[in-house]
Order: structure tokens, then C-alpha cells, then sequence
């Protein structure tokens, strides 16, 4: 029974009925005593009528005595005086003591010490006002041991409604109060621990919530000092490379021991360092333990006397750090803080392994986009509607924007027509077929600028599955040097061969003419002085003549086109001329002149036009072939169409049609070529060449 | 400009070869000299030579290859249309590209390739020489469809 604390409690009393209830205190286990009293507690009636009622009054105290003895609590009797005056026999059992020990005062002398004024007080008080009371206090029984009992009681009226005193009975409740004591204790526990655990969860919840690693070691520490009741602590990484565990954070500690703790290696003798040693959590009493002693002087100074180090254990197992708190008074956390402590620290380690992943993460996305970034080809990431999520700056530069004006913007804004009125077409047609035209296959695109330039580019796509549904990069190189580079060797390619054909021609070629009219000289000779001789002279004549055409298709097959700037013109007429038949009408049609002075271009395009022509008879079936040159506004323009069956859609139709050697010659020389076919209805090859290489003759 | 005021001769007309290549000046001369009424008077290897020799000898006709070390065939051509009035020029070349109507066009009289040289060389000669142009027909001239 707690010192002071009242158990009074609202009694109900008959005064003026021959029994009396006691409701004993809530806490009690038993519950109900009836206690008859009857005429015993009469009083105040004079000595005559007291002696002539004396033998139904004497035989009434007996039966109550009787009964008393035998109840199962502990009865006792006071009179006015406050003295108590009887007990019956299970007290004095209990107290294994005699009525005449017990009566007066007899009985206080085995109250506890502790509960002796508390008890006496309430006693005295209630007494006073007549009211009925309910005590617990420790009683010393017969073996010397005090046990708790509650105590309720009443006073004590006649039937003239005089006091006469108290009556009260006892229950022994030492086993209850032992379970309740325990119970208490248990449920203190449990809120310490709740408490702890509460603690431990927000000191958790503001680790998880943190991602700056040095933000997260203080925290940590600061939990768990918190956690631990300790008075400082510190934080060391341990650095793989030199072995060392290094501070990182402390608290509580003077800069002077800060270099004391700075940097340790597993050979120290520091809590930290044999933690490390051994992996596991080391708890040192400074003063007791005799491997601290090199540092027991430093502990002093610094003024801690109890240290525990908890290695941080990452996901492989290997040790990440070590978490140490200090206390300045001899202390070993109880085994529910170390288990606390142990929770702690495997969320401390992954946040350390947490942050080291972000940080990883964090120097991986700015290396890439440092690379990204820095990298001379644009790069551009757009969503499955064709809209920009992210550029580089490379791709600013190469096309001459600001981020702004790009960002959100559909991407078909870097495209020249006719490619950006079709390019969603392109995307949706991806989307909904999965058939891939660009994505991981590439290609060779015109790419334009903010003021409307253009220029060749090698596109390259990829996919992959973003956020916000699929999402594709495309990389963009801007091809102009290569492009000028590969016109570059074009050219020279085709100097060479029209060095190589005007040495044939020239050298060989005027040789053989020279040979052939000689020869047609002797021949006439021959033939005129009547010489058998003369059939041989005819006959070598006729191998000098073959030999001279397969010199002059040589010739002319290294140089197809004239270098003259209607070069190109007179060479599409004599391929329209050379592929005219009875079967197939090839006709060279020519508008307003277009006159081409570089040759390189020339040449392509004579090319194109010769492949088609050539696709014309061999696949079309075609009976009419028509090849025009013509200027459309800025560009120049090279048309071969036929009436032949066409071909379908499909890719796969292009194929063997030279289809690529045809686009790869249009971007030789910066041209755009277009096939135009449906089945039945012929092919129209249409390459649009830039202005400034063709030149038109006014 | 000046008049062909042809000095009086053996009756043989008088051709001066122009090529840069000795055995084409050789087949030439050996083709021409077959024929009695024919006779090369001359022969130059350059645009230079060329003008120097018809200054000289002021040739009947001019056997001209268009290809030159110095030049082109094309200035000689020029030339003596500006100076010789009534120069004959028969243009005998390797680049079946360039046709009558090209050399016709410019000033000389005649086109002959060299490949077909060994059988049509000695009837263009007499038809220029005749003061037509050679071939006499225009039927290789530019596709028609120039005209559509």
C-alpha cells in the first residue's frame, strides 16, 4: 500500500440493525463478511437493567466470539477510547500472539515501521468523525514476515444510537497485492518499453526520412543516445581501402578528444576498434576492464566511465561502421536497450548503404549526364505522342533552340516536310503494329534547324517503358562532315575514273585509232594489188574495231556523265535513247533546263535515274518509262516514272530493288528521294535535289 | 577576216592533220595518202602548232582532234572562224559524246568519230571539201523531246 494514500471508501452501515455489511475495498479478492453483532454493542443502560439483561447479554458476546473465532478474517474490537479491546482467534493466529499482547496498543507494534503513522492517522481521524475506513498496510505475523492487509472499519453503535467503538476485520492480502505489485511493475514495464519502442520508431521514421548522409549519421547518433541514455557518443565508417574506422560525427566530447577518436585501427585497444576486431557489440566498464587500460586516463579526462560499441553490419555482412555511446557513470544498457539498440542499428546500416546506393546513383546520373551532356550528338527523348521530355545541350546546339522552346514541344518540329507531316502517322503506326521502320535499325534523315536550314543527320532510336507509358531516344549526328567527306571521296572517285577513262581514251584509245587506220591502210593495199593477205588484214582489222568498243564501254561506263553542266541532261538522253525498244517507250522529257555543273551530283543522279529505269524494265513490266528533269522552286527535280504494276507498302516490296543504294546516293549529295508506288499502278522515283548544286541556265 | 586565197597546187587538195598522237597522224596520213586526189600537207601537235602550220600552209581542210595538250580543238576552231573565212574543218574525235551537230554548231564542217575514222574518214574529207557538212544528215541531233 502506497504511503499516504487514502482507501476510504463510501460504506454502507445499518446503525440501528443488528448486522452490519462491509463492503470490503474494490481490490479485494474476498468479498463478503456478515458479522452479526446483535445485542453486545449496547451501551449506556443502567447497572440494574445491565445486570438484569447480563446472561442474554454474556451468552450473545459468546455466540459472536464463537462465530468471530471461527470466521475466515481477522476480527477485531476497539472501544471509545480508541483502544482496541478484543480479537479473535484467526489475529491472533496470525499475529501468534496472546490477547493481552495484542489489546491497547499491542497491536501497532507490529505494523510496519513505514505504514505505522499512515495506519494510525486514518485510524484516528475516521475514529474521530465516527466514520467507517478502509487501511491496507504490512502486518508482521507470527514467522516474523509482514504481509499486506486491508483493513476495513466501522464504528460501532447501541441501540440508543451511542458510539461504542470500532469494529473492523482484516483480510490477508499479500498474494494479491504481490500479483497487483507485479502486475503494476509489469505494466510500467510495458509503457517504458512502449515508450522506448516509440522512441525507436521515430528516431527510425526521421532516419528513413532522411537522405543526406551526414544529416542521417547526427540523427542516428542523436537516437541513439537518446535511446540509451547515454550522455555522448560517436559515429565511425569504417575506410575499406586503409582498414580505419574514422569519426564522422560525436557528440558530447571536447575537440581535445575529438583526434583521440579521429581515426582508429582494429589493433586499438577503444571499444570501437575490439568491436570492430570481433564484429559484435563490445560494452566496457572503463574502470574494470583491463584492456582499457592505456585509455582509462582518456576516459577519465573525457569523462565517461561506461562505453558500448555496436558494429553497423551491411546486407552482405560485412562491417560498415561503428555506433558507440558513452556514459559518465558505470552503466550496462539492459538487454531490451541492446535489443532496441540492435533494431536501430541494422536501419542505421541501411541507411548507410541506402545513402552510399543514392550517392552511387547520384554520381552515375551526373556522370551520365555529364556525358549526355557533352556528348556532339543531340540526343532526345520523347514521349509515345512525339513529345520532347528531355534534350541535351547538344541537340540546342546542333539545331540552334533554347530548351524552352523545344521542351513539350512535338519533335516534328525538327524535321523539314514532307517528314513532319508524317511523323506521327510514323509513332501511332509503331504503336499499334510493333513494326519498327527506325527503332534499332536507324537511318539516315534531313534534320531542321530553328531558321529553316537543313542538314543530313544519322538517326538512331531506341525504346523503353518511362513513367509515363513508352517512351523513345533518339540520338542525332549531325552527318554534314561525313557527308562532305564521303562527296569529298565521291568526287575524287570519280576524277579518278574520268582520269583513268581519258587515259584510255586518250592514250590507249588513240593508239588503237591510230593501229585501225594503219591497218586500214594495208588492208586497202592488200585488197588492191589483189593480196590473199588482204582477209587476214580484214580480220585483224575486225578484232582492232572490238577491241576499240570494249576500250570505248569501258570508257564510258568509268564516266557515265559528261562533266559539262548538260552533262546530266545528255546522259539521261542516252539512257532514255539506249533503253527505248519496241517493247517499252523511253522517253527523256526536259521542262525549263536544269543545268548541273558538279559533277558528283550529276553522276548520282544519273545513277538513280539509270536504277530505276533499270527496275522499270526488269520488275515492273512496264511499257512506258519516262525520265524528267525539271526546277521546282528552290530545289531541282529528277522524276522516273513508269505504268508498270507497282509494288505494295511493304519494306519487304523495296527489297533487291537497289531501294538503299538509291537513298544512300540522294544523301551523297544532299537530296531527298521519294518512291511513289501502289499495286497496278506504276512507280514514280522522285529526288528532289538542293538548289545551290544545281544550276539553272536562265 | 580574212579570204583562203588556196595557192596554186599539184591539184591535189591539201590536209592539214591535227592530233597530238603520232600514230594518229600516222593512220590519218596513210588513210588520206591512198586516196590520188589527197594530199597531208601538214601535221601539228598542238592548238599552237595548229595555227602556226595553217598560217603556213593554208590547207584545203583541217583533220582536227579536239583534244590537245594546249588546249582544245574548240579554240582552234575558234580561231580560224574569226581569222580564216571559209576554213574547212573536219573534227575527227575519240568522244562519241560530241556529235555533228555540236561541231557544226561552233564552226566546223563536219563531225567523224575516231572509232568509225578507218571507214568514214575519206567520204567526210571529200563531202567537206565539197563544202557540205558531214554527216549530211541531222538525224543524231538532240532528242526531240526537247522540243515537247
Amino acid at each position: 500500500m502506497a504511503k499516504g494514500t487514502s482507501r476510504l471508501q463510501p460504506f454502507t452501515s445499518r446503525h440501528s440493525g443488528d448486522a452490519i455489511r462491509v463492503d470490503p475495498p474494490s481490490s479485494g479478492t474476498r468479498r463478503v463478511q456478515l458479522i452479526s453483532l446483535g445485542p453486545i454493542m449496547t451501551t449506556g443502560q443502567n447497572i440494574a437493567e445491565r445486570q438484569s439483561s447480563q446472561e442474554p447479554l454474556r451468552k450473545s458476546e459468546e455466540r459472536f466470539r464463537q462465530m468471530a473465532d471461527h470466521a475466515p478474517v481477522m476480527v477485531w474490537m476497539s472501544g471509545t477510547d480508541r483502544l482496541c479491546n478484543w480479537f479473535n482467534k484467526p489475529w491472533l493466529e496470525f499475529a501468534g500472539r496472546t490477547m493481552e499482547q495484542e489489546v491497547g496498543n499491542g497491536w501497532t507494534e507490529r505494523v510496519h515501521p513505514d505504514d505505522l503513522d499512515y495506519c494510525l492517522q486514518t485510524y484516528f481521524d475516521q475514529f474521530d468523525s465516527r466514520q467507517p475506513f478502509t487501511m491496507e498496510y504490512r502486518l508482521r505475523q507470527h514467522d516474523g514476515q509482514y504481509r499486506w492487509i486491508v483493513d476495513s472499519g466501522m464504528p460501532r453503535f447501541d441501540a440508543d444510537e451511542s458510539f461504542t467503538g470500532y469494529i473492523g476485520s482484516c483480510i490477508d492480502i499479500t498474494e494479491h497485492k504481490s500479483t497487483e505489485q507485479a502486475l503494476r511493475s509489469s505494466l510500467a514495464q510495458q509503457a517504458t518499453e512502449a515508450a522506448a519502442l516509440a522512441r525507436l520508431n521515430s528516431a527510425s521514421a526521421r532516419l528513413w526520412s532522411t537522405y543526406d548522409l551526414r544529416q542521417g549519421l547526427d540523427e542516428m547518433l542523436a537516437a541513439t543516445i537518446e535511446l540509451l541514455q547515454a550522455d555522448r557518443g560517436n559515429v565511425h565508417i569504417l575506410d575499406t581501402n586503409a582498414g580505419v574506422l574514422r569519426l564522422v560525427t560525436q557528440r558530447g566530447f571536447e575537440d581535445d578528444f575529438i583526434d583521440i577518436f579521429a581515426e582508429v585501427t582494429d589493433e586499438d585497444g577503444l571499444a570501437c576498434a575490439r568491436a570492430l576486431r570481433s564484429g559484435e557489440r563490445i560494452v566496457i566498464d572503463v574502470e574494470a576492464d583491463a584492456d582499457y587500460e592505456p585509455y582509462r586516463a582518456v576516459a577519465r579526462a573525457a569523462d565517461y566511465r561506461s562505453v558500448q560499441s555496436t558494429p553497423l553490419i551491411g546486407s552482405d555482412g560485412a562491417v560498415l561502421g561503428m555506433l558507440s555511446t558513452h556514459w559518465r557513470l558505470a552503466h550496462h544498457p539492459s538487454e531490451q536497450d541492446l535489443r532496441r539498440l540492435d533494431l536501430y542499428a541494422r536501419q542505421a546500416a541501411n541507411f548507410i548503404e541506402r545513402c552510399r546506393v543514392a550517392d552511387a546513383l547520384r554520381n552515375r546520373k551526373q556522370q551520365l549526364r555529364a556525358i549526355f551532356n557533352t556528348v556532339a550528338d543531340a540526343i532526345i527523348t520523347i514521349d509515345q505522342h512525339g513529345n520532347i521530355v528531355d534534350l541535351n545541350h547538344a541537340t540546342l546546339r546542333l539545331f540552334g533552340y533554347v530548351r524552352e522552346e523545344l521542351l513539350g514541344e512535338n519533335v516534328k518540329i525538327l524535321m523539314p516536310s514532307p517528314f513532319r507531316e508524317v511523323h506521327d502517322q510514323y509513332i501511332e503506326n509503331y504503336l499499334r503494329t510493333g513494326k519498327a521502320t527506325i527503332i534499332g535499325i536507324g537511318r539516315e534523315v534531313v534534320a531542321r534547324r530553328k531558321d529553316g536550314s537543313t542538314f543530313p543527320a544519322e538517326l538512331a532510336v531506341s525504346e523503353f517503358e518511362g513513367e509515363k507509358g513508352r517512351m523513345f531516344t533518339g540520338t542525332i549526328r549531325d552527318a554534314t562532315g561525313r557527308k562532305e567527306i564521303e562527296r569529298h571521296l565521291a568526287q575524287s572517285r570519280l576524277d579518278e575514273q574520268q582520269r583513268i577513262a581519258q587515259e584510255l581514251h586518250d592514250g590507249i584509245g588513240g593508239l588503237m585509232t591510230g593501229i585501225s587506220m594503219i591497218a586500214k591502210t594495208v588492208y586497202v593495199e592488200l585488197q588492191r594489188t589483189g593480196s590473199p593477205q588482204a582477209k587476214v588484214m580484214a580480220e585483224v582489222l575486225g578484232h582492232i574495231h572490238d577491241a576499240h568498243e570494249q576500250l570505248r564501254q569501258v570508257s564510258h561506263g568509268l564516266v557515265p556523265v559528261e562533266m559539262t553542266p548538260q552533262g546530266l541532261q545528255e546522259a539521261l538522253e542516252e539512257l532514255a535513247t539506249r533503253n527505248h525498244s519496241s517493247h517499252v517507250q523511253c522517253t527523256f522529257v526536259i521542262g525549263q533546263p536544269v543545268f548541273v555543273k558538279d559533277g558528283n551530283v550529276a553522276t548520282q543522279l544519273f545513277f538513280i535515274a539509270q536504277e530505276s529505269v533499270s527496275n522499270a524494265l526488269r520488275h515492273s513490266g512496264a511499257s512506258q518509262v519516262t525520265i524528267n528533269v525539271s526546277s521546282l522552286n528552290d530545289l531541282g527535280q529528277l522524276t522516273i516514272r513508269d505504268n508498270g504494276r507497282g509494288f505494295g507498302a511493304s519494306p519487304d516490296s523495296f527489297k533487291g530493288m537497289g531501294l538503299r543504294t538509291m537513298r544512300y546516293r540522294a544523301t551523297l549529295i544532299g537530296a531527298t528521294l521519294t518512291v511513289d508506288s501502289a499495286p497496278g499502278q506504276g512507280t514514280t522515283v522522285t529526288c528532289q535535289f538542293r538548289k545551290e548544286a544545281a544550276h539553272e541556265r536562265d | 577576216m580574212n579570204a583562203i586565197n588556196r595557192p596554186a597546187s599539184s591539184g591535189k587538195a591539201k590536209i592539214l592533220i591535227v592530233d597530238d598522237h603520232p600514230i594518229v597522224r600516222s593512220g590519218l596520213r596513210h588513210l588520206i595518202e591512198q586516196e590520188p586526189d589527197l594530199e597531208v600537207c601538214g601535221e601539228a601537235n598542238s592548238v599552237g602548232d595548229a595555227l602556226a602550220r595553217f598560217d603556213e600552209i593554208w590547207p584545203d581542210l583541217v583533220l582536227l582532234d579536239l583534244s590537245l595538250p594546249d588546249g582544245t580543238g574548240w579554240e582552234v576552231i575558234q580561231h580560224l572562224r574569226q581569222h580564216w573565212l571559209g576554213a574547212r574543218i573536219l573534227v575527227v574525235s575519240g568522244w562519241d559524246r560530241i556529235n555533228a551537230a555540236d561541231a557544226i554548231e561552233v564552226g566546223a564542217m563536219g563531225f567523224v568519230s575516231k572509232h568509225d575514222a578507218s571507214d568514214k574518214l575519206i567520204e567526210a574529207i571529200r563531202t567537206v571539201l565539197n563544202d557540205q557538212t558531214y554527216p549530211t544528215a541531222r538525224s543524231t541531233l538532240r532528242c526531240t523531246s526537247w522540243m515537247v
